[in-house]
């Protein structure tokens, strides 16, 4: 292990991913490594989209940073003033939480953005849990999305899938359970509080563990051996493998030379 | 090396359960054909070498039960986390159905049906018709399955399933609803389940006890009950609004005292 410890500072500075991996970053490998190596570089930055400014809206207002989040934010304000309509959304996704006893319950008796550091097969992890209980034993993430019902089509699975099969959210909850494990001792029960962009924001408290007492076990198991291939190779590119373009990303289309023709039926 | 030596255990392990289980075995089994095809087969499975012997053994004299084929694709063993798991495919299901029916079949088969395809079940001078005019070569997206069945004596059974109905089952019931078999077989594991269904309104006849339990259990399919999802609300009840640690932001404090 390093000597570097990530904080609320540092979480996401360059020097922390470079050193530690994260959900995040596993994802941002597995869809593509020459982008994912080129962020770590500081070659190349991602643009932050408003979406995601929704979520970091929301995320502050359960931290209670939410007054810091608009003097640091002054792009979701209009000129005239108030609020740009998009981030008048994540208020009334404010108020739908608020108006939910069980959720507030749960966002008010746990800890908040809580960081810790493990290892999985080999490899350092950096985790920054949004809501936390141990002594409950669960943790939970907030998650802002256009739909909690609908189905996206992944090419992966062949068929439509959810929301959490879609981003890969098991594979961060299960990161965040083995960690969290690390730490404690135990293994925390990973809960999604899922709010929705829509007109009448819907949402949901998802679970991933069942009442048989190996659900949380197995889930761990499965989920960390299908990461496994993943994370070993995200070690291997971090020592200085090449990375794999994966010439469809926006890092993949802005570094393009063309090499060879691609036949007309391969497109 | 890992794994040449756990198939030399589960090569002995084998052997030896094929001669103690000699007796539950069906007639016409080539025990030394089966056992070769069986090592064909886990010499190209990945992850085997994180399975236990004996275990992988076990799930392979499964095959042999049913007398089902692992190297002909009847059957599948599946590497699932440290163990192995038993399946059996829609070729092997049919396989079982014309060998065990109470009832001689003369033919049983299950089939997609595709956007565009012409699917009708009607009941004719009191007697089930079923017609299927497939589109040739159709790469449409699938819209059910059906199965259906021939006696030699002339009666015919059928079921049929929308995807929707297909997909329900595959989220409700399957032990391995993202696994290999369903993402790289998926029409193969639609048809295997309506010809299943099917296959509950055949009457068969297994030659032993662990033939039947074997098929039972084969299916992918869990009859019980689906596990009820863990809640942390009753936790959260019992300790209402305790705050931990951190002090409660005001925009929280405010929504508490509603």
């Amino acid at each position: 292990m390093t000597d570097f410890i990530p904080t609320k500072d540092n979480y996401f500075s360059q020097e922390a991913s470079r050193i530690y991996c994260g959900a995040s970053q596993l994802k941002q490998f597995v869809q593509c490594e020459a982008q994912a190596m080129a962020q770590l570089m500081g070659e190349y930055q991602a643009e932050q989209t408003e979406s995601m400014l929704q979520g970091s809206y929301v995320h502050a207002w359960a931290e209670g940073t939410l007054d810091k989040f608009i003097e640091e934010h002054p792009e979701i304000m209009l000129k005239k003033g108030g609020l740009k309509e998009s981030f008048k959304t994540c208020e009334t996704i404010i108020d739908t939480v608020k108006n939910d006893n069980a959720l507030m319950s749960i966002i008010n008796q746990c800890q908040k953005e809580r960081i810790y550091i493990g290892e999985i097969f080999g490899v350092p992890f950096k985790i920054k849990v949004d809501l936390l209980n141990v002594d409950k034993g669960y943790f939970a993430d907030l998650k802002v999305m256009k739909s909690i019902t609908e189905q996206s089509w992944s090419d992966e699975y062949k068929r439509k899938v959810n929301f959490i099969i879609a981003w890969k959210h098991d594979w961060q909850m299960a990161i965040y359970m083995e960690i969290l494990r690390q730490n404690f001792g135990k293994l925390l029960i990973p809960n999604i509080i899922a709010l929705s962009k829509e007109k009448v924001p819907d949402k949901a408290l998802i679970t991933f563990a069942t009442e048989d007492e190996k659900s949380l076990e197995t889930f761990r198991e499965i989920t960390l051996n299908e990461m496994e291939p993943h994370i070993l190779r995200v070690k291997e590119l971090k020592e200085g493998a090449e990375p794999v373009r994966c010439e469809k990303c926006d890092y993949c289309k802005s570094t393009k030379q063309i090499k060879e023709p691609v036949f007309w039926l391969d497109l | 090396m890992a794994n040449d030596l756990i198939l030399k255990d589960v090569h002995k392990n084998l052997n030896t359960l094929l001669e103690s289980k000699a007796e539950a075995l069906p007639k016409d089994l080539n025990k030394t054909r089966f056992l070769q095809n069986c090592m064909t087969v886990l010499q190209d499975t990945k992850g085997i070498e994180k399975c236990n012997s004996i275990s992988v053994a076990r799930t392979m004299l499964k095959g042999a039960f049913l007398g089902l084929d692992f190297l002909n694709k009847e059957c599948y063993a599946i590497p699932y986390g440290n163990s192995l798991q038993f399946q059996t495919d829609y070729k092997g299901e049919v396989k079982l159905a014309k060998k065990y029916s109470i009832n001689p079949i003369r033919d049983i088969y299950a089939k997609l049906v595709r956007e565009g395809d012409v699917f009708a079940d009607k009941i004719e001078n009191g007697l089930q018709v079923i017609n299927f005019e497939p589109i040739p070569f159709n790469d449409g997206a699938i819209k059910g399955a059906f199965a259906v069945c021939y006696y030699e004596d002339g009666s015919m059974i059928y079921e049929t399933m929308s995807l929707k109905e297909l997909e329900h089952i595959r989220n409700t019931y399957s032990k391995q609803k993202n696994g290999q078999a369903w993402i790289n077989s998926t029409g193969e594991m639609y048809k295997k389940t309506v010809l299943r269904r099917l296959c509950k309104n055949i009457s068969l006849d297994f030659d032993s006890i662990e033939q039947r339990q074997v098929f039972e259990d084969s299916s992918d399919f869990e009859v019980k009950e689906k596990a009820k999802a863990k809640s942390i609300l009753d936790n959260a009840d019992e300790v209402e609004y305790q705050i931990v640690e951190e002090e409660l932001p005001d925009s929280l404090q405010e929504a508490s005292n509603d």
